[in-house]
């Protein structure tokens, strides 16, 4: 019996101790606040209070009087189990939907058949008195004075659109600003049917979020500044398209949707009729219509120079870069030392890669012809099996099939530091004749080039990485800037049709210049202007000028 | 045999190229899908070339043993190193943190051996910038003297004492109206000049990464097909 009792004793100690303190019993009802009841046409008061402990077993009693001193009257009984602010069904604005808060609607001032009414403009005294088993708990009196609303004028030009130019999973919301506007909210409100629930998809103080701020160019969108603009993608139900369902990678088909836009400001309030919109997807972004222009128009510009430079002579500048290249490798063969040539670290996706593979297999080319070896050290599986065929071709053209090292293109490592540690090791060891960077670099650049340059070896740098730039100018004999590294394939081929896109490149630049020399001018105008406008609504900014768009993709 | 090799890429580049640009002005979900649906098979062409990179690298450092080259005891520890990771990630499930909550030998050797080389390698990098900031600041040419009193200003302008010295003891905050402080000055250097010429080499950049583009997708460029014309 006692070897039983020992445990169960532990137990039950055990739960003692676990078991949390029970919460007192307050001296009143916390936060007691009676306001006049938003948006309606008087003659009606909300009280509200927080929830207490062992709030199933109090009763609450609101109390009303007119004066402070009394005589107090109960008006409204309320059971602690009931009556919750969240369930007011009121709306948004000031109104706050805690779970925890209670909530009652007072018109009358005693509970009573012919009890008097609450008057506007009359102000009453209220109290709260909680009974909890065999205690009675009152709250501080408070005043309250209820008042009639008027009704918010209404809201003009209220749109809700789809939204342009998306993949259906958005609306647009405008309407036009009224007179208080400063002083308003709005809400636009969303629901699966006409007849709600609503809930706020999206809100805005007045004052703030206009059409220009959609961020739309000028061909799509208007530029009314007093026209206010929100961006509806969702609601709390969800995101307005439906999500894909993750297991059978199916959409369904998106649902209608009712939206209404509803202003408040005070206790007034206004909201627009209910509108039915479904979002839809759009075959074309219009938005980069600006930008599938300028690509129709430099590829047709290519294509004709193209066309134009065969058979002919175009004249290129002189890059003393890729002159060197000769010197270069006839240093290598005199000296019979190697050659580095290195790719960049992107992988094929980068246009900069593309742009070293086809250097290479120039540089492969005369490297064949004067019998010296080439070392490509890759940190790029597919740029290394780009690269070895491309040199295999190019000592096939070179006719020396039979000088081609299969091992001359080998795969290093994709680790950035790891790469850069090889190479700069076997640099320092072989002490290459010459070396070549050619794509794009990151913090690499400096420590291959400076490596490269303390081994004595000519160096000859090309990149688009504006960042690594200095460093290569730095530590190599030659750079070739940002655009010579694309022109590079063409310059030591120098085959007509490959010339011609160098000529359709300066006529995309002599574009953008003339571009750039006009677009001071408006925006200097624009400034100007704007410079001399007072009124804040009015002034425009060189922002705002619709030929900007042009150039910047809006 | 030939069409394998020589028109079948030339059209599988062509129809993806022109495919992949105009997706960019197709916003529905179709077309974003299409995206990652050849995002995803680069991905998985990568993942089969990886195996090709080991290839190689096996076949390097094999070579170099076997032909016992001068250094071939850094091809054995190359080996050494690929079996003891692979060996411990077998080890480690995998997993970088075990169901304890902690750390795995991967994680070990990842934290403790990978991170502390790769810093290694990184930290080298300000003393290179030193020595190349040494030999680039001589003022040589007009150019080299711009390139030096850029550097300088910008420099020292980063330097809190240079602002007290500048603002608080020789009081330059203001010119006319025009804001001298030291900062000032570091802004307009980096966002005037420096952006201006930035610029200038991305204009270059973009059109050169286009006509590049557009050379390869019509065919024009075969290069990289490994063959010429």
């Amino acid at each position: 019996m006692r070897i039983a009792a020992v445990p169960l004793t532990v137990l039950l100690a055990t739960a003692a101790l676990g078991q949390e303190a029970a919460p007192p019993v307050p001296e009143a009802p916390k936060k007691f606040a009676v306001v006049d009841f938003p948006f309606d046409g008087g003659g009606a008061l909300a009280a509200t209070w927080e929830k207490m402990p062992y709030d199933d077993r109090v009763s609450y009693v609101i109390l009303s009087a007119p004066a402070k001193e009394g005589p107090w009257t109960a008006c409204l009984t309320v059971k602690g189990t009931e009556g919750w602010k969240s369930e007011a069904g009121l709306p948004p604005g000031g109104w706050g939907g805690e779970k925890d808060v209670h909530y009652a609607k007072i018109t009358k001032l005693a509970d009573a058949g012919m009890a008097p009414v609450v008057e506007d403009g009359r102000e009453t005294w209220f109290r709260i008195r909680a009974t909890l088993d065999d205690k009675v708990l009152e709250s501080e009196p408070v005043a309250a004075t209820s008042s009639k609303n008027p009704p918010l004028a209404a809201v003009a030009e209220v749109k809700f659109e789809d939204f342009t130019s998306d993949n259906g999973s958005a609306v647009a919301a405008t309407w036009r600003a009224g007179p208080d506007d400063e002083k308003t909210t709005y809400y636009v409100l969303v629901a699966a049917s006409e007849n709600g629930p609503w809930a706020v998809a999206e809100s805005t103080p007045g004052g703030e979020n206009f059409m220009p701020d959609a961020g739309l160019p000028f061909w799509l969108w208007g530029r009314d500044k007093d026209v206010h603009f929100l961006k509806i993608t969702k609601s709390p139900l969800g995101p307005l398209q439906p999500n894909e369902d993750p297991a059978t990678h199916t959409r369904a088909p998106t649902p209608d949707w009712w939206f209404r836009l509803v202003a408040e400001s005070g206790g007034s309030r206004w909201e627009s009729a209910p509108v039915k919109l479904r979002p839809e997807w759009n075959v074309f972004d219009w938005a980069k219509l600006n930008k599938f222009f300028y690509m129709i128009g430099f590829a047709a510009v290519c294509l004709v120079v193209i066309r134009i430079a065969r058979g002919r002579h175009l004249f290129i500048r002189r890059i003393p870069g890729l002159d060197a290249v000769d010197e270069a490798v006839g240093r290598a063969t005199e000296m019979g030392k190697p050659i580095y040539y290195l790719t960049g670290r992107n992988s094929m996706t980068d246009v900069s890669t593309v742009a070293a593979t086809l250097i290479l297999g120039e540089i492969a080319k005369k490297v064949a012809t004067y019998d010296t070896q080439i070392k490509v050290p890759h940190t790029d599986a597919i740029v290394m099996a780009v690269c070895q065929e491309i040199t295999r071709e190019a000592y096939i053209t070179a006719g020396r099939p039979d000088a081609f090292r299969e091992d001359s293109n080998f795969f290093v490592t994709d680790d950035q530091f790891g790469y850069t540690a090889a190479v700069d090791g076997m640099m320092v060891r072989e002490k290459p004749a010459a070396c070549f960077y050619m794509g794009y670099y990151y913090a690499e650049a400096l420590l291959l080039a400076e490596t490269g340059a303390s081994t004595g070896a000519i160096q000859v740098a090309g990149t688009d990485a504006d960042h690594q730039l200095p460093f290569f100018v730095t530590a190599c004999d030659y750079t070739l800037i940002g655009e010579e590294l694309y022109a590079a394939g063409a310059y030591l081929s120098r085959e007509p049709v490959l010339v011609g896109t160098l000529r359709a490149q300066d006529v995309g630049k002599a574009v953008i210049l003339a571009g750039l020399l006009i677009l001071t001018v408006v925006a200097t105008i624009a400034q100007w202007v704007s410079a001399s406008e007072t009124d804040p609504k009015k002034a425009w900014s060189w922002q705002e000028v619709w030929i900007f768009d042009l150039v910047r993709g809006n | 045999m030939l069409f394998a090799k020589r028109q079948l890429p030339l059209i599988i580049c062509f129809v993806v190229g022109v495919v992949t640009a105009l997706q960019d002005f197709v916003p529905t979900n179709f077309s974003q899908k299409v995206s990652i649906w050849l995002s995803d098979w680069y991905i998985i062409a990568a993942m089969f070339a990886s195996l090709l990179g080991f290839g190689s690298v096996a076949l390097v450092h094999s070579g170099r043993i076997r032909r016992q080259m001068k250094g071939w005891g850094y091809s054995v520890l190359v080996f050494v190193g690929v079996v003891a990771m692979f060996a411990v990630g077998v080890i480690s499930g995998g997993k970088e943190v075990s169901d304890s909550g902690s750390p795995t030998p991967l994680t070990w050797m990842y934290v403790y051996a990978m991170v502390p080389l790769q810093a290694t390698m990184f930290s080298l990098l300000g003393f290179y910038v030193a020595s190349a900031a040494f030999r680039s600041f001589r003022a040589k040419s007009l150019e080299s003297t711009l390139l030096l009193a850029a550097a300088l200003i910008v420099l020292i302008g980063n330097v809190p004492f240079s602002n007290y010295l500048w603002s608080a003891k020789m009081g330059l905050t203001e010119w006319q109206g025009i804001k001298i402080g030291m900062p000032d000055i570091v802004g307009w250097v980096m966002s005037t000049p420096n952006v201006a010429a930035r610029r200038g080499v991305a204009f270059g950049v973009a059109l050169g990464a286009i006509a590049t583009a557009l050379k390869i997708i019509f065919g024009i460029e075969r290069a990289y097909l490994g063959g010429g014309d």
